[in-house]
């Protein structure tokens, strides 16, 4: 199938009548009228807020819009029918092949079954990534030993072709924290896990990619472990998710918590605050300017202690109305879990469209537009890169959690009714009581690591040697 | 014909259609939504793997949703099945209120033990009827499971 602009049939334009206040995006290109009389072309994709639904003027009806930098414009009121959608999820962008997939997973459609493996590109046209987000991509490339899996999205749709029930076992010798993944069943794993079901059948790259990357489904599996960190690369190779003493689990003897693996094989394993750790070392990043405060193995009651506040290099984020939340923020309920925003999309938490309603309270977690990487145990995964308002058939929460889910529904109804009261411009605290949203820093000094000596990751080889470009494209 | 009657039904349904009970959000409503949240978390709410208690609970303004702690060193405390736990105090923020801090005791050891929770209030509707009255945002600072909740952790314990 030819697949350069696939998959938007979900997004064909649909006319709804406009109301003012209303924010739309424009799903045709179509040409907008500037104050000073000088007209130009908004393209597909463009967000605009209605202002005057329709007026005459002369024998022409036209729409005032006012696009994100408040500056107004009119456009025929005819020929904006028909190319405007008034749902973010629905909006169709003319999008290249190469960043349809990204796309995609804002409106959490099918697009990973005819997006093509992300390639290192020719042309630089995509926006640059926050480091956090190229090392959290990193790390799920590493643990899934392949780019395109590492590019892909547990959503609605990528969710259909799981069948059966979990490989993994829990309470495995009787204890609730300690997960198991019995041999004979690493295939089963391979048909259960979003970003691995169907690789095996892969002609075009070859799966695995040889002789750098491994078939995980068959070598090493990753899944969630229960209080399983990694401390600082002992080996040349590089941090090794397989070494037991770099990434403490209890893979041989079930002591502890975390997982136990089969007999005769070997499962990779992380927490949720493991998994930020080693994101942050592997995009170079520092949690403190001082090096002989540096860890990677933090737990996610500690994060607050590299606050800026604290000489650290996470900020305690502030909010901007009305977008909020950032790629690459850090969102930790302390002694919970935490979490990675990976990538934003339009109004990734909702406000601006309950602005439009005029009801701040009509936020919840569905409104949510943005995709996450963490690891935890949902759907039994461990790493993963997630759509926030994915959740599994019958489960009342994602794989955020609901903590995490109901303190970003907080801030946002905050964030909504600061702008309804005029604060536009305003920013809301990125948290409060044990919930927090953490920005890394890197202009402060001693934050950012020297390129040669920021983390290698054992197997990371596999993405280097093969171009995978970790920029997945999208407005990240 | 049938399409107005259709439209008319449509709409007379939607007309009826009504919003979780949330008792108008009075101070004896949020107390229950508070005691509510106590118990999903004595339930084992926060335990990695849901048990048969949290099905068993039976909630007016709360909904269970399973939200593990995803990381080891928080420590569990085991506490009898047939614990006792009163609210003492619910604290609200915003006119209207859509945040509430609860101050509530467990009886341990014949001593009311305090600690507090958070929570969101839900005052649309719509998001009543899909996620409840209220949201936990912030849990007890203690982490308590009775007895029966975490017996399989025990066990291996």
């Amino acid at each position: 199938m030819a697949c350069g602009f696939c998959c938007l049939g979900e997004a064909a334009a649909r006319a709804e009548p406009l109301q003012n206040g209303q924010t739309l995006w424009l799903t045709k290109k179509i040409e907008l009228m500037a104050s000073d009389g000088k007209t130009f072309d908004a393209v597909s994709g463009t967000q605009l807020k209605v202002i005057e639904a329709s007026q005459l003027r002369g024998n022409w009806k036209v729409t005032v819009l006012e696009d994100l930098q408040g500056r107004r414009f009119v456009t025929s009121t005819k020929n904006l029918a028909g190319s405007y959608n008034v749902d973010a999820r629905r909006a169709a962008v003319e999008v290249p092949a190469q960043t349809l997939e990204a796309f995609n997973s804002h409106l959490g459609s099918a697009a990973q079954t005819c997006a093509p493996p992300p390639r290192a590109q020719a042309s630089g046209v995509q926006p640059p990534v926050h480091p956090l987000v190229l090392g959290a991509r990193r790390t799920l490339g590493v643990f899934f030993q392949d780019c395109e899996a590492a590019s892909r999205v547990w959503d609605e749709a990528s969710d259909q072709g799981r069948k059966g029930s979990s490989p993994v076992t829990h309470q495995c010798e009787g204890k609730l924290t300690l997960r198991c993944l019995a041999k004979s069943k690493y295939d089963d794993y391979g048909d259960w896990h979003y970003a691995l079901r169907g690789l095996d059948k892969r002609t075009q790259p070859p799966f695995p990619q040889k002789p750098y990357c491994e078939d995980v489904t068959r070598s090493r599996p990753s899944i969630y472990g229960y209080g399983s960190k990694c401390s600082s690369p002992r080996s040349e190779g590089g941090l090794s998710f397989l070494n037991v003493r770099e990434c403490r689990n209890s893979r041989h003897d079930g002591s502890g918590d975390g997982i136990l693996d089969g007999a005769g094989g070997s499962i990779a394993a992380i927490d949720c605050s493991g998994f930020v750790g080693v994101s942050l070392a592997a995009a170079g990043l520092n949690l403190s300017p001082d090096a002989s405060k540096a860890e990677v193995g933090i737990g996610t009651g500690r994060f607050s202690e590299f606050s800026t506040r604290r000489g650290g290099c996470l900020e305690e984020a502030r909010l901007k109305i009305p977008g909020g939340i950032e790629a690459g923020d850090i969102l930790n309920l302390a002694g919970h879990h935490v979490v990675l925003v990976d990538q934003v999309g339009p109004d990734p938490l909702g406000i601006e469209r309950a602005l439009a309603r005029g009801n701040c309270d009509s936020i919840s977690r569905d409104s949510f537009n943005f995709t996450i990487a963490h690891s935890g145990s949902y759907g039994d995964l461990g790493p993963a890169r997630v759509s926030a308002r994915f959740r599994m058939p019958g489960a009342k929460s994602g794989a955020m959690g609901s903590g995490i889910e109901n303190n970003l529904v907080d801030l946002a109804r905050k964030a909504c009714l600061a702008a309804g009261k005029g604060g536009a411009n305003a920013t809301v605290a990125g948290g409060a009581g044990s919930f927090m949203t953490y920005r890394h820093r890197g202009d402060i000094a001693g934050c950012v690591m020297p390129e040669n000596r920021r983390f290698r990751l054992k197997g990371e080889e596999c993405l280097t040697q093969n171009g995978c470009n970790l920029n997945f494209g999208g407005p990240s | 014909m049938k399409h107005l009657e259709l439209a008319l039904g449509l709409l007379l349904a939607g007309s009826v259609a009504s919003a979780a009970d949330c008792g108008g959000f009075t101070p004896d409503a949020l107390k229950e939504m508070a005691r509510e949240w106590v118990l999903q978390d004595l339930a084992g709410v926060r335990l990695l793997e849901p048990g048969a208690c949290l099905e068993q609970l039976k909630l007016k303004y709360t909904q269970v949703a399973h939200d593990p702690i995803q990381m080891a060193g928080k420590s569990l405390q085991e506490v009898a099945d047939d614990v006792e736990v009163r609210v003492a105090a619910v604290k609200t923020d915003g006119t209207p209120a859509r945040r509430a801090t609860a101050r509530f005791e467990v009886l341990l050891g014949g001593q009311w033990v305090a600690d507090q929770l958070s929570f969101m209030l839900n005052l649309d509707p719509q998001v009543q009827n899909s996620q409840g009255c209220a949201g936990v945002l912030d849990y007890p600072q203690k982490w308590r499971v009775r007895q029966g909740c975490s017996r399989s952790l025990q066990k291996g314990r």
